[in-house]
């Protein structure tokens, strides 16, 4: 069952209206929801379902022992086969195919069978679910949670407006809103509309034309496409995943919200960033999050020196990428991230590393009486700007502009970088990535595909994530005071628009294969 | 679901309609008025049936593509009645406004029988001048000025095969149009009717080669002259030959090649049937049309015994996986082998190769 789609929408309806008639009675909308979500995923396979109920058993199983073991030992040898018990799962549905495949083009090469190819139906939304019961089983090990009942770690893993592409709720901000009943005074309509309405329209307007008119057509053949063309295609492919999956996002944190349950931001407008660690603080945040907190840090950090912390760094961002499919293409794209972080940080450290010499040597011009190297304190050290404010020089408007001009200079290299690291992650095969990335320089010539529809829409796609916040917020506040069937007759109209300026037919989002 | 009294920390509902210029997040925004359960599955229900109003003929529509059957039925004679009321009440309008004006009204559908027969008189009329014609294949002469229009067209098939065939194609002497609906095939006109769209599509940009796969999507129930025929019938496989040969003839216009994939072996064997049954089909109707051959994807993708293959070992012997998880649709390396046997048809009958040697040589 789609979002985008009437029959969601039915199912919705009675979902909402049934939720909120047993909201009073906690066991009762705990069930009806564990129903209405387990229909939801099963609508795509009802075999889906016994997948997800086996993993709640194991897990639940496994947090329950964790919790009840003293020993450190047995509870870390429980955690490790918890954890192996979930990424068996993981490998198998999701990466056995490509395993099988890359493991046999390297035997065959010495002669040896490779190992059989088996046609394996990969579940929806198993990379998810798979994160939330790891993260799971994880903070009950480390003493950060206690095992919930197991309707509500049931609830927790096949919630329906997450389950499908997240976000990765943690358990620790789920299981405590299943404890306490959501006020039905209080409910966000307005907040969660806009993000329906809004979700809705990036994905089934923005991302279906922009697939369609120049995205679909330059990565299935970049070879018969000039420059401009494939420049627009990767532009045009950066706004599309983002529509897509931050509509995704929008759309299932607007339905949480409406049946009382809050989920955390996923997307931070995130083509406003000006490094490329800013983005991940705004792309996908749960999953950057997850990744740090499950596999950055528990692989060690930034503890044991600088090329520790980059080697970390890289690998987290690699297998981050083999997350998202099972295809070199997607390792290849989380190692390009990496790398960049890594190069990015060293850069940063070699800058700042400069900029504190500057300041000593300065420190050193001073005359008597004025502050010295020994009065610094480690924040001055760490702000260079506050040193030249102190000396004088620059002037602060003059900082302000160098420091709005790097930030514009900054936000431009990230977006391109992204882009580049875009061309891998949708590219069919490593080939194609490359031909795309090496024909952008060599193949001018017409560029039919480039209309000023596909331009202005790409252009207003990023120039939109520049409205600053509070605009928003407080039109949103105004809006909010509008009677609640006005807020009905508007989204109800809305939603006629957005089905007659889509296309016929709705594709499923891009991060449901994930 | 009984509606709760206010809350006594945030006035609301008539009471309070507006909150106090105070009212703000500890971010400084101002706060968003909350609302009851009730104001909020009555707005959420309200919004359901304006849209169902205001898009009556999207449900149409929905209820219409349904296979056919009592729940198609009962859900086309609700929304039937729920357009009616909506056009009693001219709530249709701003849909057919927005229609309007995004060019989105379907283009009428092309009298095809009229057609055919209007094409029969015409067929001896072609104006190709002999010197222009390759005797090797009876087609004209390509050159890079004057390259090889191809269509390729059908149902989600179309959509893997599609890169695939445009990959092997030499750029400069084909020119390529992939025109694909998924879901699509020739049992269900009421969703996409491709006889009456290739008839537009031929007069608009006269393709040449023509590349066609359906199936997949058409082993279903008929609706001829409201009568419901069984998908595999007797009377089914009549009508389903007869829609085939409609597209054949419709194809039939001087200078014009067809290609049409008959379907591997799927993975589900009931389906592998139906598949089978329909290839034949194809085979048959076009044994007595010239202009048509059936090219048999499955020798590219079925195991030597003509049974359904998950992977194939490729030229360096290593296990290539042929088809996605469905079991139907084609993997790129699937769709790559099946891709050369439909580009080899179009090359052979067109001469592609030598055009493309000739062009080389010119520099």
């Amino acid at each position: 069952m789609l979002f985008p789609t009437f029959t969601f929408a039915v199912f919705f309806a009675v979902v909402l209206t049934v939720g909120w008639s047993l909201h009073r009675n906690g066991a009762a909308w705990k069930l009806f929801m564990l129903a209405a979500s387990y229909f939801f995923y099963g609508f795509w396979d009802w075999r889906f379902i016994g997948l997800i109920v086996l993993s709640t058993i194991v897990n639940q199983g496994f947090a329950t022992v964790i919790d009840r073991s003293e020993r450190d030992r047995a509870r870390s040898s429980l955690l490790v086969t918890g954890v192996a018990f979930n990424l068996g799962l993981l490998g198998f549905f999701k990466y056995y195919g490509f395993f099988a495949e890359s493991m046999g083009a390297t035997l065959s090469r010495f002669g040896l069978p490779a190992p059989p190819m088996l046609q394996i139906v990969l579940p929806i939304a198993i990379s998810f679910f798979t994160f939330q019961a790891l993260s799971y089983i994880i903070d009950v090990k480390r003493r950060e949670l206690t095992p919930a009942p197991l309707i509500d770690f049931a609830l927790y893993l096949c919630f329906f407006p997450h389950l499908v592409a997240g976000p990765i709720v943690r358990a620790s901000e789920f299981l405590p809103q299943l404890r306490v009943r959501p006020d039905p005074r209080r409910i966000d309509l307005t907040g969660a509309a806009t993000l329906i309405g809004v979700g809705l329209f990036k994905k089934v307007v923005i991302s279906s034309y922009l697939a369609s008119a120049v995205v679909d057509p330059v990565f299935n053949n970049p070879g018969r496409h000039s420059s401009l063309e494939l420049i627009a295609g990767v532009y045009g492919y950066a706004i599309q995943i983002y529509a897509d999956f931050s509509g995704y996002t929008d759309i299932a944190i607007g339905i949480a919200l409406l049946v009382g349950i809050r989920f955390p931001q996923n997307f931070n407008r995130p083509y406003t960033a000006a490094s490329i660690q800013d983005f991940w603080r705004r792309w996908h945040m749960t999953l950057s999050n997850w990744l740090r907190d499950y596999l950055y840090i528990p692989l060690g950090g930034s503890r044991g020196g600088r090329n520790r912390r980059d080697r970390n760094l890289f690998l987290t961002m690699a297998l981050g990428g083999l997350w998202h499919g099972a295809a070199w293409t997607f390792v290849i794209w989380g190692a390009y991230q990496g790398a960049g972080l890594v190069v990015e940080r060293r850069l940063a450290e070699k800058a700042s590393g400069v900029q504190v010499a500057r300041r000593r040597r300065r420190i050193a011009m001073v005359p008597a009486g004025r502050p010295t190297d020994a009065d610094a304190t480690a924040a001055e050290v760490e702000d260079p700007y506050g040193l030249l404010d102190e000396l004088g020089e620059p002037t602060p408007a003059r900082s302000r502009f160098t420091e709005r001009q790097h930030r514009w200079i900054g936000r431009f290299v990230t977006f391109n970088f992204i882009c580049v690291g875009w061309v891998f992650f949708r590219a069919d095969s490593l080939g194609d990535a490359l031909h795309i990335l090496w024909r952008i320089p060599f193949a001018w010539g017409a560029a039919p595909l480039v209309t000023p529809l596909l331009a202005a829409t790409i252009a207003t796609c990023l120039a939109v994530q520049f409205i600053p916040r509070a605009l928003t917020r407080n039109a949103l506040a105004g809006l909010s005071q509008l009677p609640a069937w006005v807020h009905g007759v508007a989204f109800g109209a809305f939603l006629v628009l957005v089905d007659l300026l889509g296309p016929t037919g709705i594709a499923p989002f891009i991060y449901f294969r994930f | 679901m009984a509606a709760a009294p206010p809350h006594p920390n945030q006035p609301h509902g008539a009471r309070s309609r507006r909150t106090t210029p105070r009212a703000r997040t500890s971010e400084g925004f101002r706060k968003r008025r909350p609302f009851r359960s009730d104001q909020t599955v009555g707005a959420a229900l309200l919004a359901l049936i304006v849209a169902c109003l205001l898009g009556s003929q999207s449900l149409v529509n929905l209820a219409a593509h349904q296979p056919f059957g009592a729940q198609r039925s009962v859900a086309l004679a609700l929304a039937n009645a729920l357009d009616r009321v909506a056009d009693g009440l001219s709530l249709d309008r701003p849909a057919k406004f927005v229609d309007r004006l995004t060019g989105r009204v379907p283009r009428g559908r092309v009298d095809v029988e009229a057609l055919l027969q209007q094409q029969a008189l015409d067929t001896a009329d072609d104006t190709t001048s002999p010197l222009d014609i390759n005797p090797a294949t009876g087609q004209r002469y390509l050159s890079v000025a004057e390259p090889l229009r191809v269509l390729l067209a059908g149902d989600s098939m179309m959509n893997d095969l599609g890169p695939s065939i445009t990959e092997l194609a030499p750029v400069a002497l084909a020119s390529i149009d992939l025109d694909y609906r998924v879901s699509s095939g020739l049992s269900r006109p009421d969703f996409f009717d491709w006889p009456s769209h290739l008839a537009q599509v031929l007069d608009a940009e006269h393709p040449e080669a023509v590349v066609l796969v359906f199936g997949p999507n058409d082993f279903q129930n008929l609706e001829v002259d409201r009568k419901v025929l069984e998908a595999g019938s007797a009377p089914w496989l009549t009508e389903y030959g007869r829609r085939v040969g409609v597209v054949m003839d419709l194809l039939h216009r001087p200078g014009v090649t067809v290609t049409w994939a008959a379907l591997p072996a799927m993975r589900d064997p009931e389906f592998s049937t139906s598949m089978a049954t329909v290839s034949e089909i194809y085979r048959n109707e076009a044994s007595n049309r010239p202009w048509v051959r059936v090219v048999e994807l499955g020798s590219a993708l079925n195991r030597p015994d003509g049974a359904y293959a998950a992977t194939l070992p490729d030229s360096d012997g290593t296990p290539a996986a042929l088809r996605q998880g469905d079991g139907i649709h084609l993997s790129r390396a699937g769709a790559d082998r099946a891709a050369v046997l439909l580009w080899s048809d179009v090359s052979e009958r067109w001469a592609v190769e030598n055009a493309a040697g000739e062009a080389r040589a010119d520099g």
